[in-house]
């Protein structure tokens, strides 16, 4: 039993989550009956609170504060109707109807990539809708990579499905608005942080995009698709849809 | 933080704009990794919309540091700690006076000139005790010191720093 005030490293410990299990048991009983390091703790919090200033700062990407505005807008969603909250699992947000044109539409934007770095794979439940999704693209087996679009573009969902064994990806969404004029949907995949320019994509009259990509995408670490006068080719303008890739 | 309890948005935005840069910096810091860093961030900003109301006034700074800090650190030792005990711990009220008293006073360069003039040892046991989400005998295996020595730097250098900001505030 310890008898005597700990010592101030060992509070700071306590604080820290720093201390072997039978220390931080004694500094616990004690300070359940010791008011005079309850206080001593208080001020210790203080002095450790200062550290953190010693840090120089450094600038996230827009993608957090992205993924944070889209956290908080479904838990928003969840709050004011959770009976008409969409799962958290995106794959089941799809209408499977539309999905044939795919093939349609894939045959007419194609872009080509170098490179052969195979996706890490997954075999989903046959009756799952990853594992349909899956199936519609001949192979059953793979990765589905869904996402939401960003606060500029709140109702679009889309994702990306990478199917095993070939080096080919299909770009899907939903709910996405006619480009103003002049302006197209951009994609572009980021290699090292550095963005390279994929494929313009183009809704339908009814906000579909459905498009193939030739890619590998093992080699690219981010996705993103801006709102941009044609013919751009460097990202900038609206962003309506950011994701990391599993590169 | 007011306007946060009040599910204001834009109060968020604003936080998040205001500290993204430290916050950021500091969780990278910790886990050495920008895409830990970047999850540790919106983590740490999205349990500040879900528990605002938890926050008991004074400076917001430092309450929002220490969340960053704390998730970090849970961050680092996910494999081998449940995240729980830290998470409440962090968001306890009650020394907020103490916050408030030495955050008016003390600037951010003093700070860092109070940490930069520690001797090297202490300073090196104080950023790994910090920084580095491990605890004491983990740190004196990874310095090879016994622990005991470990202990004595972190103790005299929490003193130095302690006299050093004295001349601004009363801790």
């Amino acid at each position: 039993m310890m008898l005597t005030h700990p010592e101030e490293e060992l509070l700071a410990g306590h604080l820290e989550g720093a201390l072997d299990a039978p220390e931080e048991a004694l500094v616990a009983e004690h300070l359940a009956t010791c008011a005079e390091c309850t206080e001593r703790l208080v001020e210790i919090r203080a002095l450790l609170a200062l550290i953190p200033e010693m840090v120089d700062d450094l600038m996230p990407p827009a993608s957090v504060k992205t993924g944070l505005m889209a956290a908080i807008e479904r838990e928003r969603r969840a709050d004011a109707d959770p009976a008409t909250v969409e799962p958290i699992k995106p794959a089941s947000r799809w209408n499977f109807a539309w999905w044939p044109s795919m093939a349609i539409a894939a045959a007419l934007v194609v872009a080509a990539f170098l490179g052969a770095v195979a996706w890490s794979v997954v075999a989903p439940a046959a009756d799952s809708n990853e594992g349909l999704l899956l199936a519609l693209t001949g192979t059953g087996k793979g990765t589905v990579l869904p996402m939401d679009g960003t606060n500029e573009a709140p109702n679009v969902r889309a994702a990306l499905l990478a199917p095993a064994g070939v080096d080919r990806v299909y770009v899907v969404a939903s709910n996405v608005p006619q480009p103003p004029a002049g302006q197209a949907y951009h994609l572009y995949l980021f290699e090292d942080g550095k963005p390279q320019p994929a494929i313009v994509l183009q809704p339908d009259a009814m906000g579909r995009v459905n498009a193939v990509l030739d890619a590998p995408l093992s080699r690219f670490d981010a996705m993103e698709v801006d709102i941009q006068p044609v013919g751009t080719s460097a990202p900038g303008g609206t962003a309506v849809l950011k994701s990391k890739l599993p590169g | 933080m007011q306007a946060i309890c009040n599910r204001k948005l834009d109060a968020l935005d604003a936080l998040y704009e205001r500290y993204k840069g430290q916050g950021f910096g500091l969780a990278y810091r910790i886990t050495s990794s920008r895409e830990a860093a970047e999850e540790v961030l919106q983590d740490a900003f999205l349990s500040v919309w879900r528990r605002a109301e938890t926050f008991a006034g004074g400076p917001v700074r430092p309450w929002l540091f220490s969340i960053i800090h704390h998730r970090a650190v849970d961050y680092l030792r996910r494999p081998s700690r449940p995240a729980s005990e830290l998470d409440e711990a962090v968001l306890l009220p009650g020394s907020q006076d103490v916050f408030s008293d030495v955050y008016a006073n003390i600037s951010r360069e003093k700070i860092k000139e109070a940490m930069s003039a520690l001797p090297a040892e202490q300073r090196q046991a104080l950023e790994l005790f910090y920084f580095g989400g491990m605890t004491f005998t983990e740190i004196a295996q990874t310095l090879d010191v016994p622990s005991g020595t470990l202990k004595s730097r972190v103790r005299l250098g929490l003193a130095r720093l302690r006299t050093a900001l004295k001349e601004v505030v009363e801790l």
